[in-house]
């Protein structure tokens, strides 16, 4: 999943970019209202973190714009303000949560999960497809009930496929929710990536998963079922 | 006390004795013009037997044959009403009286108490020894010769009988005598009843009067106070927690009514406030919250896995830095409570403002040369060695090094931050002045507490809390203190009391 974080505080934002980069997802960063909004509004971003006090143009007004040129990412509104009318104010302004500061790491990260999930059409914690699972909250991947270890760039790609499991994917869309500004993304990076997750989930046992569909993209499929779902009852909403 | 026994009493205090001096000046007039009357009535008695009064061959005597009067003749057991009386003197040639005749109803009363003869007519009140009240009038008459059939016509009730018939006897009169003394009295009831029913009347009027006067005086307060009275329950159903709620217009009295404008101007200014308050609250909130989550979050995110020794180094400068920034702030938070709680000492004395000035311009001037921002100091020539002020000198430099900061910082670049020292009658007006790359919104709120512009809010060394702790240390040092933006400047204004 691709977050953007627009802060204004530079500690803050960037003790939460290196976390959420650690756990797995690509981040940008905005210092004001401003730059936020353009971010917004030339990347399909997942997940919003957004501050209401900001320079240049408040988190709020930057919202409404957001919602009025139809940008669809989940926004988490982060901020100190706490009262009620606050946070009434935050929703209804289009935000889809709201944390006051100061917040637990952990709680942030749970939250910017759901909220990709949500956006991304299911609300299952572990997805199952045969004997893979795929833990978006313990940020890990296993088969048969084992552990397989990935980078974090593989682990991002499957979990991404895992959340759209069913429906192809485009390079495209991998590329731009699986890197943020800072990486330098080689052409052939997606297709590199693709072939490093499936000589992993081979290796564990895991074939076939993953397919590709010629001149559109990639598509994560259950080998067990005819279908695109999970094998499991707690699989992807479709 | 209430209103409406307030205007009870200033009502009865001001009736009662305006009433009090009507009543009896209505009540001496009408007697005056009775006992008038009475008087009128008496001199025309007197005069009437004064023309029965005759000299026959230098003798003195009462021709009974012209005055029939039958009241004089009447027993005193009679109603005093009709009871009249008369006494007639010689007066001889020494001026003494001698009665010379009296009427039947006098029995052995007497209406001259003394033999002192008035010269002029008179009337008085006696009491008779039969207990009647009289009025009494007297008058010297100078009796016609015999003969005078003329005068003896006059008067003389139809049908009444001669006095002298009654009196049995007729007085010879000295010839010597010239003049004789008539006294005629009757009963003063004629004058006396009226006025008792007129004195009964007037108490009981004013007692009515007084009486309907303070009913209908509560009756008016109470009917008058009415719209207050729902003007107060109005007032008192105000929620100062709801902002924008005003007071109805009610049917107030016109004294009253402008009490409303006034109140809900106060509304007014107290949602300001309360704004005002809610902006710094939310501000408070976010700046003090601000750095413990950074704090918290750069924290949680170190430990969350094992740092290279170069790593954990960055954080924890990072975190002191935070620290310290979140120290700063808390100190000037409670200076500022201090300062505006009145805790912090104020020692007036006589300070020199343009060193101050000059050494709080030096301790900005690595940041205002840094931004090319020039300060130059205007002051008139003759005035320089008399900048002296009267304040608390630590005050005085707290509020000039955070104005002067603050335009050394956030003035345009490459601009002159102008500061000039003038006095104006007792006070020294200390104006810094520069050219500000803030929006006039903003302009608006500057010196708001908390408040940063967008520059400001870029640099997390500034608090946000300069202007308002300069403010609330002049303020408390005796200071006026003024801060507008206008037309791209933003003008500190300082009045101190000049020495």
């Amino acid at each position: 999943m691709r977050i953007l974080i627009v802060e204004d505080s530079a500690v803050l934002r960037d003790s939460l970019a290196l976390g959420l980069r650690e756990a797995g997802y690509a981040v940008d960063v905005a210092a004001d209202g401003k730059r936020g909004l353009l971010h917004a509004q030339t990347t399909d971003y997942d997940v919003i973190i957004l501050d209401w006090m900001l320079p240049e143009m408040d988190g709020l007004t930057a919202l409404g714009r957001m919602r009025t040129k139809k940008v669809g990412a989940a926004v988490l509104m982060l901020t100190a303000r706490d009262s009620i009318d606050d946070r009434v104010q935050g929703l209804a302004g289009g935000a889809d949560d709201y944390l006051v500061k100061p917040f637990a790491f952990r709680e942030l990260l749970a939250r910017v999960q759901a909220l990709g999930r949500r956006r991304l059409g299911t609300r299952a914690g572990v997805l199952r497809f045969g004997p893979l699972e795929v833990d978006p909250g313990a940020q890990s991947a296993g088969v048969n009930g084992k552990r397989i270890e990935l980078p974090r760039r593989e682990y991002a790609l499957l979990e991404y496929l895992a959340l759209r499991a069913g429906k192809p994917v485009s390079r495209a869309e991998l590329e731009e929710h699986i890197y943020d500004d800072r990486s330098q993304v080689l052409s052939n990076a997606i297709d590199s990536a693709v072939y490093a997750l499936r000589s992993a989930l081979d290796a564990a046992g895991c074939k076939g998963l993953i397919q590709t569909r010629r001149k559109v993209g990639y598509v994560l499929r259950d080998p067990g079922s005819d279908g695109h779902s999970a094998s499991s009852g707690n699989g992807p909403d479709q | 006390m209430t209103l409406r026994t307030r205007v009870t009493w200033i009502l009865l205090a001001t009736l009662a004795p305006l009433g009090l001096v009507v009543g009896i000046g209505l009540y001496q007039f009408v007697r005056t013009s009775l006992l008038a009357r009475l008087d009128e009535a008496l001199a025309e008695r007197a005069e009437l037997l004064g023309s029965a009064v005759r000299l026959r061959d230098g003798k003195m005597e009462l021709d009974v044959e012209d005055v029939a009067m039958p009241q004089y003749e009447r027993e005193s057991g009679s109603g005093p009403k009709q009871i009249a009386y008369f006494e007639v003197f010689q007066i001889d040639q020494e001026g003494k009286a001698t009665l010379f005749e009296r009427s039947p109803s006098l029995g052995t009363g007497s209406l001259l108490e003394d033999t002192l003869v008035p010269a002029s007519p008179i009337a008085w009140n006696v009491k008779l020894s039969n207990g009647h009240n009289v009025r009494v009038i007297a008058r010297r008459v100078r009796p016609s010769p015999e003969g005078d059939e003329q005068r003896g016509e006059r008067g003389g009730e139809p049908g009444g009988k001669a006095v002298g018939r009654a009196v049995g006897r007729a007085g010879r009169a000295s010839p010597d005598a010239a003049q004789a003394l008539i006294a005629v009295a009757v009963s003063r009831e004629t004058v006396e009843n009226p006025l008792k029913v007129l004195a009964i009347g007037l108490i009981s009027a004013g007692v009515i009067l007084l009486v309907t006067g303070s009913l209908a005086a509560r009756w008016a307060v109470t009917r008058g106070l009415e719209p207050v009275g729902r003007f107060a329950d109005q007032v008192g159903a105000v929620d100062v927690a709801r902002p924008g709620v005003r007071l109805q217009a009610v049917a107030l009295p016109a004294e009253i009514a402008p009490i409303q404008a006034r109140l809900n101007e106060l509304l007014a200014r107290v949602d300001e406030a309360m704004a005002r308050e809610k902006r710094f609250s939310a501000a408070a909130a976010h700046e003090l919250r601000t750095p413990v989550a950074e704090l918290r979050t750069l924290l949680e995110v170190a430990s969350s896995r094992a740092r290279s020794a170069e790593e954990a180094a960055r954080t924890i400068e990072t975190a002191v830095a935070s620290v310290e920034r979140l120290d700063r702030l808390v100190g000037a938070m409670l200076r500022l409570l201090r300062i505006e709680s009145g805790r912090e000492p104020v020692n007036p004395a006589p300070v020199p403002i343009l060193p101050s000035l000059r050494e709080c311009i030096d301790s900005a001037r690595a940041v205002a040369e840094q931004r090319r921002v020039a300060f130059a100091i205007e002051v008139p020539g003759e005035l320089s060695g008399k900048l002296i002020v009267m304040a608390d000198e630590g005050l005085v430099r707290l509020a000039l090094r955070n104005l002067v900061a603050n335009a050394a910082e956030y003035a345009n670049e490459k601009s002159n931050v102008t500061v000039t020292a003038v006095r104006e009658g007792t006070e020294l007006l200390v104006r810094i002045a520069n050219a500000s790359p803030i929006s006039s919104v903003d302009g608006e709120r500057i010196g708001e507490p908390l408040w940063r512009s967008d520059a400001a809010r870029a640099n997390s060394e500034h608090l946000g809390l300069g202007l308002t702790l300069a403010r609330a240390a002049l303020h408390s040092t005796g200071a006026g203190f003024s801060i507008r933006f206008h037309e791209g400047r933003v003008v500190a204004e300082i009045r101190l009391p000049a020495c």
